[in-house]
């Protein structure tokens, strides 16, 4: 027996040895050519062959038939502008976090990848997926740096930019949207700034009518688009929370908090009274299809200017309201980012790409919405609004970006029923929206990465019943919740955490 | 059995038992042997740019948030009495369906049923939750329906823990029944048909040719899967514990196993290093079992052994 | 009763028809559910009887993937290519090990248990293959990685070979001149179609229902290799992805229904309900082995 294992010991070490030949030999960072002088735009070399950029499209499983038009499309641009060309590669959004980290590791062929969708900008660093940036776009990415400019805090980790936010209008506050029609139909008055209560009055008058006011389903994530915005810390809150991070600066356990247990007393309440369906924890219908099947009144979502075109549904009108007064928090500002992957063989050509999407208005909406004509149709007597239907796109297989959004939102073409005026209706709810107090702080949570993962798993057992209203007793789950969360940790986190923000905030303020 | 007959044969005359077995032994080493030097990443702060080589070493820190919970224990227990319990019940089932549908004449009765009790090792664990959720469900749910027509009322499956112990090991026995069975009943095939003539000359009955020949012949493959089994004692079927009772949270007490509680923890950030971590955990508690199980086997019966 | 054991079969015959009943019974359901009219299913859950049919959970998977026909004939390659090449270096490992004189026999039995028990993971399984095999994008990719050989299965054939075939037989092979490779293929392999038949299906089943492979190693390069499970994966992928992120942005008109997953479990399941019987001759035949020794 000892033999043996002596033996395989020594097979071991063999296929040790020589994974390590075949594998990842320490690779040199991708020459960028960054050798122009810091702050000097670098010029483009046309005498080279035209590099072929590569773009991640993150979209659901569907065909973008017409996808090589868009390619042709796009490179005839580019490569007169910037000498490249360029590949679009669709991504199936639940692939999107895979693909991404093995192509790196597998030092695939990969230049402009998508950040935040999937998987959190600070993870992805963490990880050393992403290139830091900063060089590239003193050098090439004037125009990107421009747009994104107030949101420029946000988009660093450790004060380093590794990448850029694809939607830089990052405002966002609480809202509902519900159908229209049937609030007609009860006679429901839907405004903006509803308050609680006059909420459970609405979804007493559904219940009266046999509708569900709305469901949660089984979700673990924070309710908190409902009715106010806040500052989370870690994925779920696992690293406390601010709760008005407008003008407080103080981190606290969010799940401790008074304005939690309202929230979820109330949701307690509504599901006592009939209001949420019984079997929501267990049924695993999505909520989309709640409310396209009309089972359901509304639901809670954030509320952006183009929000409702999400919601929209050819059986009945669709209305939305803002519950809250918007903001903008750094989570917010990187939900969506565009970077550049750390395996990328010609940063330069990608940062030039990215530069281009988000100052050439031709290269941004063949990006988001193809080529005129075959995948979108101007609507007439408009000047920028533009629809799908009538046209090969109606399916949404023609070519169709169902997650990404490429470059400044106001030289985009608009998407009916959204109008001419939705450009102003942005720029006003962002000039409209306050900065958290902590725009631009993010916490290292690699020290606590043990706590996180038992916090992670704490908040999967207990939100979805508290969230659900399904708890016997609001008070005493949420005192087991908190002693649980407790036990792992939390509060060394939070402390930790507020420590940090202080730091920052006296070094930034 | 023939040990005694064993004779020494010079090196060369192996040589072609050697060939046989290279194909897979080469795919062995390849495909399992070789990724094994990611087995260091449960101990690195792993970086995709850097690889598994270059990434930095963090000693244990990624076991941590294993024994960070308060529910350590409780998900250890649960993975570890499912398992066991299961491996003996699988056995016990197996070889009496094995038995079972071997008694049974006629071609086509015994391809139907073959084919009926293989249907659920068919399907996904996401499509069984589905179905065991339209039995079970408390609106709707065909079983809850006919129990409360039956008896008055029925019980909320999804909210009282003390039913799952049994829905699991049901839902389990019953997806997996096919493939026990068919595994033993190729071993009873191989079974010389003469000694049951012999033993059926001798008067023996029915049961008394099972207890007698049937039996013992499976032995050796019992043994020998649960050996086996027992490498996998703390790993669990994830669709199973975590689909199937729809991820309720008031079910965590009998649902939590090592699995689940890894893909709760690491869900929103996959964190490579701290699944590496959970993984070797496992697979390091799973071959000490199999070596005591083996052990302990060849000193009963050394042919038995697995090495 | 004795002897003749009637009572037995009829015994077993009841316990099998209840095994089958259970067994049939949610297939059943399953399959009533694909044609379940979804806005049915939301209100009243699934049924036997349900008050309204539709083709629309099928409608939907055939618009989504106009490439099925396509991904049934890979899946068909990919599965039959796997499986051969696997029973055969499965059956000559097992073989190899069976023996029980040979020398170093212990090792090389804790060498293939072994791989059961520690894996390196996927990043470095995945590094391998793609740098050094450059798998990806091809059908090796498919075919290859984790699926070729089990050593769960070697040792099931190395068991048989082992205890099922009397070891009489290959000395007296031997004795009359055959060559090892001879005795394998005329004695060995004639003599274990039950377990071959099992560990074929077993490779069968697992093939095909792979959608890993394709996940990891076909990207939008090579998606004319998709196999069905691959494009029902992903869309299944979708719902659950949907269902999670209640509140991310994508259009109403794109969303599948909660019946199509149902459809998507028939689609899968169903060819290999159709092949399952050709396997099956193999264990209804037994072994003959009286015949051979005689």
């Amino acid at each position: 027996m000892k033999k043996a294992l002596a033996l395989l010991l020594a097979v071991l070490m063999l296929a040790t040895l020589l994974a390590g030949c075949g594998g990842n030999t320490n690779p040199e960072t991708p020459a960028a050519d960054t050798s122009a002088a810091d702050g000097e735009p670098a010029a483009i070399n046309f005498d080279e062959e035209p590099y072929e950029v590569s773009i991640q499209f993150v979209g659901l499983f569907e065909e973008n038939k017409n996808i090589a038009n868009v390619e042709a499309a796009l490179s005839a641009i580019t490569k007169e502008k910037i000498n490249c060309t360029v590949d679009i590669v669709p991504v199936f959004i639940g692939d999107l976090p895979t693909t991404t980290s093995l192509g790196v590791a597998g030092d695939e062929k990969l230049d402009i990848v998508v950040a935040g969708l999937t998987s959190p900008l600070d993870t992805m660093v963490n990880n050393e997926i992403l290139l830091p940036l900063d060089d590239l776009l003193e050098t090439r990415g004037q125009g990107v740096k421009a747009v994104t400019e107030h949101v420029a805090a946000a988009q660093k980790i450790n004060g380093v930019t590794y990448a850029v936010s694809g939607y830089p209008y990052a405002a966002m506050s609480g809202g509902f949207v519900y159908n229209k029609t049937l609030a007609d139909q009860f006679g429901i008055d839907m405004h903006d700034g509803m308050t609680a209560e006059e909420l459970t009055a609405a979804a007493a008058k559904c219940a009266e009518n046999g509708v569900y006011f709305t469901t949660f389903g089984s979700s673990s994530q924070l309710n908190y688009k409902f009715l106010w915005g806040g500052d989370y810390f870690g994925t779920g809150g696992a690293f406390g929370g601010i709760l008005n991070p407008a003008e407080s600066t103080t981190v606290v356990n969010v799940f401790d908090s008074q304005e939690y247990r309202d929230y979820w007393k109330m949701i307690k309440s509504w599901n006592d009274a009939g209001y949420l369906p019984a079997d929501q924890l267990t049924d695993t219908t999505s909520v989309q299809e709640y409310f396209s099947q009309q089972h359901i009144f509304g639901t809670s979502t954030a509320f952006t200017p183009n929000q409702i075109a999400v919601w929209l549904n050819p059986n009945f009108e669709t209305g939305i309201i803002r519950t809250g007064e918007p903001s903008i928090s750094t989570a917010g500002a990187v939900e969506f980012m565009l970077g550049i992957a750390a395996n990328c063989k010609r940063p330069d050509k990608a940062m030039d790409l990215i530069n281009l999407i988000y100052t050439d208005a031709d290269v941004a909406n063949l990006l988001q919405y193809g080529v005129e004509g075959t995948d979108y149709a101007p609507v007439e007597g408009t000047e920028n609004v533009i629809t799908y239907d009538g046209t090969e796109n109606a399916d949404h297989n023609s070519y169709y970006a169902s997650f990404v959004h490429y470059g400044d939102p106001t030289m985009l073409k608009i998407v009916a029923p959204l109008t001419d005026s939705f450009y102003d209706e942005l720029k006003a709810f962002e000039n409209e929206a306050k900065y958290s107090q902590t725009f631009g702080y993010t916490f290292d949570g690699t020290p606590f990465s043990a706590e996180a993962g038992a916090i992670g798993s704490l908040l999967e057992q207990y939100l979805p019943a508290l969230n659900a209203g399904q708890v016997a007793d609001v008070d005493a789950a949420v005192d087991e919740l908190v002693a649980a969360l407790n036990a792992a940790g939390m509060q060394d986190a939070i402390d930790a955490n507020q420590a940090a923000l202080d730091a920052w905030l006296a070094e930034n303020k | 059995m023939k040990q005694d007959k064993k004779k020494k044969r010079n090196f060369k005359q192996w040589i072609p038992f050697y060939l046989m077995g290279l194909p897979g032994l080469i795919y062995l080493f390849i495909n399992n042997y070789l990724p094994l030097a990611g087995l260091q990443i449960a101990f690195k702060n792993f970086s995709y740019t850097k690889g598994m080589w270059d990434s930095p070493w963090v000693g244990f820190k990624n076991f941590k948030f294993l024994f960070r919970t308060a529910d350590s224990w409780i998900m250890i227990r649960n993975t570890l009495c499912y398992n066991i319990a299961w491996i003996i019940l699988s056995a016990i089932v197996g070889v009496t369906a094995a038995i079972l549908i071997n008694e049974v004449v006629g071609k086509l009765k015994k391809k139907f049923y073959m084919t009926a009790i293989l249907l659920p090792y068919l399907m996904s664990m996401v499509v069984i939750a589905y179905l065991v959720y339209a039995y079970l469900s408390p609106t709707a749910g065909l079983f809850t329906k006919w129990l409360e027509r039956l008896t008055g009322t029925a019980p909320a499956f999804y909210q009282e823990s003390k039913w799952w112990p049994f829905i699991l090991t049901f839902v389990n026995q019953w997806r997996n029944l096919g493939f026990g069975m068919i595994l033993y009943m190729s071993t009873i095939l191989g079974i010389d048909p003469s000694l049951y003539e012999a033993a059926t000359l001798d008067g023996a009955t029915r049961w008394q040719q099972h207890k007698n020949i049937t039996i013992p012949l499976l032995i050796p493959t019992v043994v020998m899967l649960l050996i086996l089994s027992l490498g996998q004692v703390f790993r669990s079927d994830f669709g199973l514990f975590y689909q199937v009772p729809m991820n309720q949270g008031s079910l965590y007490g009998v649902t939590q196993t090592i699995d689940t509680y890894v893909y709760r923890a690491l869900l929103k950030n996959n964190d490579v290093g701290m699944s590496s971590a959970a993984s070797f955990v496992q697979s390091v508690v799973g071959f000490l079992f199999i070596v005591g199980a083996n052990k302990i086997v060849s000193k009963l019966d050394k042919s038995s052994a697995l090495f | 009763m004795v002897n003749t054991g009637k009572g037995w079969k009829i015994a077993a015959n009841i316990v099998m028809i209840l095994c089958s009943f259970l067994a049939l019974a949610p297939f059943v359901l399953l399959i009533i559910a694909s044609f379940t009219d979804e806005t049915v299913a939301l209100m009243n859950g699934y049924s036997y009887l349900p008050e309204k049919w539709s083709l629309s959970a099928y409608e939907y998977i055939v618009s989504q993937a106009s490439m099925l026909g396509r991904a049934y004939l890979m899946t068909i390659l990919v599965t039959a290519i796997g499986t051969s090449v696997g029973v055969i270096i499965t059956a000559l490992l097992g073989y190899m090990l069976s023996n029980r004189n040979l020398p170093g026999r212990r090792l090389l039995n804790l060498y293939v248990v072994f791989t059961m028990l520690f894996n390196g993971g996927l990043v470095p399984t995945y590094i391998m293959y793609v740098k050094t095999f450059a798998v990806k994008n091809t059908i090796f990719g498919l075919i290859v990685p984790n699926l070729l050989m089990s050593a769960f299965l070697v040792m099931l054939v190395r068991n048989y070979f082992e205890n099922s075939i009397p070891q009489d037989l290959y000395e007296a092979a031997r004795i009359d001149g055959a060559s090892e490779f001879q005795t394998f293929f005329r004695v060995a392999l004639p003599l274990s179609t039950p377990i071959l038949a099992t560990i074929g299906m077993m490779m069968g089943i697992a093939y095909w229902n792979d959608w890993q492979n394709g996940l990891y190693y076909l990207n939008d390069a090579g998606k004319n290799l998709y196999t069905i499970q691959n494009i029902l994966n992903n869309i299944n992928d979708n719902i659950a992805f949907l269902a999670s992120n209640a509140t991310s942005g994508v259009n109403l008109a794109d969303l599948p229904t909660t019946t199509v997953r149902m459809a998507i479990a028939v689609v899968g399941i169903l060819p290999i309900l159709v092949l399952y019987p050709f396997f099956q001759k193999y264990f209804a035949k037994g072994i003959t082995m009286g015949a051979v020794k005689g």
